[in-house]
């Protein structure tokens, strides 16, 4: 996952500096309150840690290896701000003195390995992990899914970031300057890898560590763990999910703006007969089937409105649906928890 | 007096139901391979009276050399200029006595990773333009709305993208080698001050630099002591799990260092607050230096853009 120099232009990378030079004073900052004395020592040996993890292979079936990140393990261990400075550390050391990444595309690499992977890792973990107590399957596995979730995330970003390339940089005949493969191939490169291979292996490294830690050494891992009550990181995680739903009809003013098309495959029974010249009769039969409450993100009488009124129509959609899975996930929860507490009461 | 049994004596190979399997051992043995080269790179010995001229410079100035360098690479666009740069680099570490091993793998493997990478980028289905030598005639037609190309060919403006894309991977590679192979890496981590990099990141990094040794030398005896005992295959679970907790045991060590440490430190009077020794003065070289790479930088961005 590690972007060498002369994949990504000066139009990407320097505002990569941009977006983490405050995102690391920060960082610092909050570490200086909790650990004051202990947080220079700490820090350094974390960041020692974390290159080190991300030399150990780990064989796949089939006869492949591959190695973790790491970065999820180090949120857990240590909370996320921590992983956030020790994994930028442990990146800069390979940048500069090994030639793993590039020097310009760090603060690119940072972003993605540094602060996205340990923070969607961090808030999965949390969030499934809940109030269970540290031996707990639940806590491995909630482990598991926050370094499954994490890398695919970062993986997701990376390719996001080569895959814009070619959008943003060309020279006057038209040719990319930079990575020259779109978002419809790098993005599909890195999440097909990363959500087949490359997520198990990091999932299996952040549970089986933590498993490993908190059976040798109870008392340890839940440090991190206890500086955040979950009510908090619930609540920053779900203004993430809020803003992102504010910002989902991004996608269609773009779209309106660039003259894009529906999304590949996504067509309505109408797009598609107008495309292909006919409508398959099974498409036909199945189409009617199901009449959405919102189709088309909106009531019908938004359909032929301005992309203003479409947006917002857009925006309220995002926001029921989002409600919708939460309130599916909050039901699973607490059908869960309470399996749980049976099972220590049996 | 009794004759030593068969299996003690010396040239004996084990037999009978276990023997070694060097398949088994392919993985640790290549991680063992990847610590032992990261770590000689840590630790070095001191430079010899061979050491090139440029050894002896600044470390900031050779660091704000170098990233001025790469910066400008990235914004070259002409294959001349990229060729002129990665030419200039080379020269300059040989004549920097940069060792050839360190030299040769990046040579050889950042140019080929690269091109393998950027092989679909040669073909007009990805780059567009004029074919130069096609290499397969579909029927054409249309699958769906995707309408299917009647050739599959490589083209000049494709050529010219991957090439662009290998030869400012290389010189960005050769350039980042040049900095790396000739200094030492704490004065290089120090050397970030001068790229506005504040004190207590310089600091940390340049511990965890030395940590680093220790960490991955912990790590390499527990791969070894794995090596010395292992005798066959254990199945991939439990690879796994003797792996994550390998990578439990670095991370206990971790914890106990860190303590150590801080304990050390607050014995010595440390309370938190980052002072580092007052750096050396530029000289007149590394000034010298500083406005040789200005220049070539310059001129390579203006052949760049007279050429575009």
């Amino acid at each position: 996952m590690h972007i060498p120099d002369g994949y990504l232009g000066p139009q990407t990378y320097l505002p990569a500096w941009a977006v983490m030079a405050p995102l690391w004073s920060w960082a610092s900052a909050r570490l200086k309150r909790t650990l004051s004395v202990r947080r220079l020592p700490m820090m350094a040996l974390a960041a020692a840690f974390a290159f080190v993890v991300m030399m150990f292979n780990v064989p796949l079936p089939g006869g492949t290896s591959g190695h973790a990140v790491g970065s999820v393990l180090v949120a857990v261990l240590l909370g996320p701000w921590a992983a956030v400075v020790a994994v930028s550390l442990a990146l800069a050391v390979q940048a500069l003195l090994f030639g793993d990444g590039g020097i310009t595309a760090l603060a690119a690499n940072c972003f993605t390995m540094a602060v996205v992977m340990p923070f969607a890792g961090w808030w999965t973990y949390r969030l499934l992990a809940g109030a269970s107590s540290a031996a707990s399957r639940r806590r491995y596995a909630a482990a598991a899914a926050g370094g499954y979730v994490g890398v695919n995330v970062a993986a997701l970003a990376t390719g996001a970031l080569l895959g814009i390339q070619p959008l943003i940089a060309r020279d006057p005949s038209g040719r990319p300057l930079y990575c020259p493969f779109g978002l419809s191939v790098a993005v599909p490169a890195m999440a097909v890898s990363h959500l087949l291979v490359v997520g198990f292996v990091e999932a299996a490294v952040t549970a089986l560590a933590l498993a490993y830690l908190t059976r040798t050494e109870p008392g340890l891992t839940l440090a991190a763990a206890a500086q955040e009550p979950t009510s908090r990181a619930l609540k920053r995680f779900a203004l993430a999910v809020a803003v992102l739903a504010l910002l989902s009809p991004l996608g269609l003013v773009l779209a309106a703006r660039f003259g894009g098309g529906t999304a590949w495959g996504e067509w309505s029974a109408d797009r598609l007969s107008k495309l292909v010249g006919y409508l398959p009769s099974g498409f036909q039969r199945l189409s009617s089937l199901w009449r959405a409450p919102l189709p088309g993100y909106g009531p019908l009488a938004a359909q032929g409105a301005s992309t203003t009124v479409q947006a917002v129509w857009y925006a309220i959609s995002a926001v029921v649906g989002v409600g919708a899975v939460a309130a599916v996930v909050l039901v699973l929860r607490r059908l869960f928890t309470r399996r749980e507490r049976d099972d220590r009461a049996a | 007096m009794t004759a030593l049994p068969e299996w003690l004596r010396p040239g004996a190979r084990p037999s009978g139901g276990v023997s070694p399997r060097p398949a088994a051992h392919r993985l640790l043995r290549r991680t063992l391979g990847a610590m032992g080269r990261s770590l000689a790179l840590l630790v070095r010995e001191d430079d010899g009276p061979n050491a090139g001229a440029l050894r002896a410079a600044d470390p900031r100035a050779k660091l704000l050399a170098a990233v001025g360098l790469i910066v400008v690479a990235t914004f070259l666009r002409g294959m001349l200029p990229l060729a002129v740069c990665l030419g200039l680099t080379l020269a300059l570490s040989v004549a920097a006595r940069v060792p050839g091993r360190r030299l040769l793998p990046v040579l050889i493997a950042v140019p080929l990773a690269s091109a393998a990478l950027m092989l679909p980028a040669t073909l007009n289905v990805v780059s567009g333009g004029s074919p130069l030598l096609v290499l397969w005639r579909t029927a054409g037609g249309a699958l769906g709305p995707w309408r299917l190309p009647e050739i599959v060919a490589i083209t000049g403006d494709g050529l010219l993208v991957a090439g662009r894309m290998v030869l400012r991977t290389t010189a960005c590679a050769a350039l980042a080698l040049l900095l790396a192979a000739t200094t030492r890496p704490q004065q290089l981590l120090g050397g970030l001050r001068s790229l506005g990099v504040p004190q207590a990141f310089v600091m940390v990094l340049a511990m965890a630099e030395r940590y680093l040794a220790v960490l991955l030398r912990s790590a390499q005896e527990l791969h070894l002591a794995r090596l010395a005992r292992s005798v066959a295959a254990i199945g991939v679970r439990r690879e796994e799990a003797w792996a994550a907790a390998g990578v439990g045991a670095v991370f206990r060590r971790t914890r106990a260092l860190a303590d150590e440490v801080t304990l050390a430190m607050v014995s010595r009077g440390f309370t938190g607050e980052v002072r580092l020794l007052r750096p050396a003065r530029w000289q007149r070289k590394d000034w010298l230096l500083m406005a040789v790479a200005a220049a070539v930088g310059a001129a390579l961005l203006i052949l760049d853009r007279r050429l575009a």
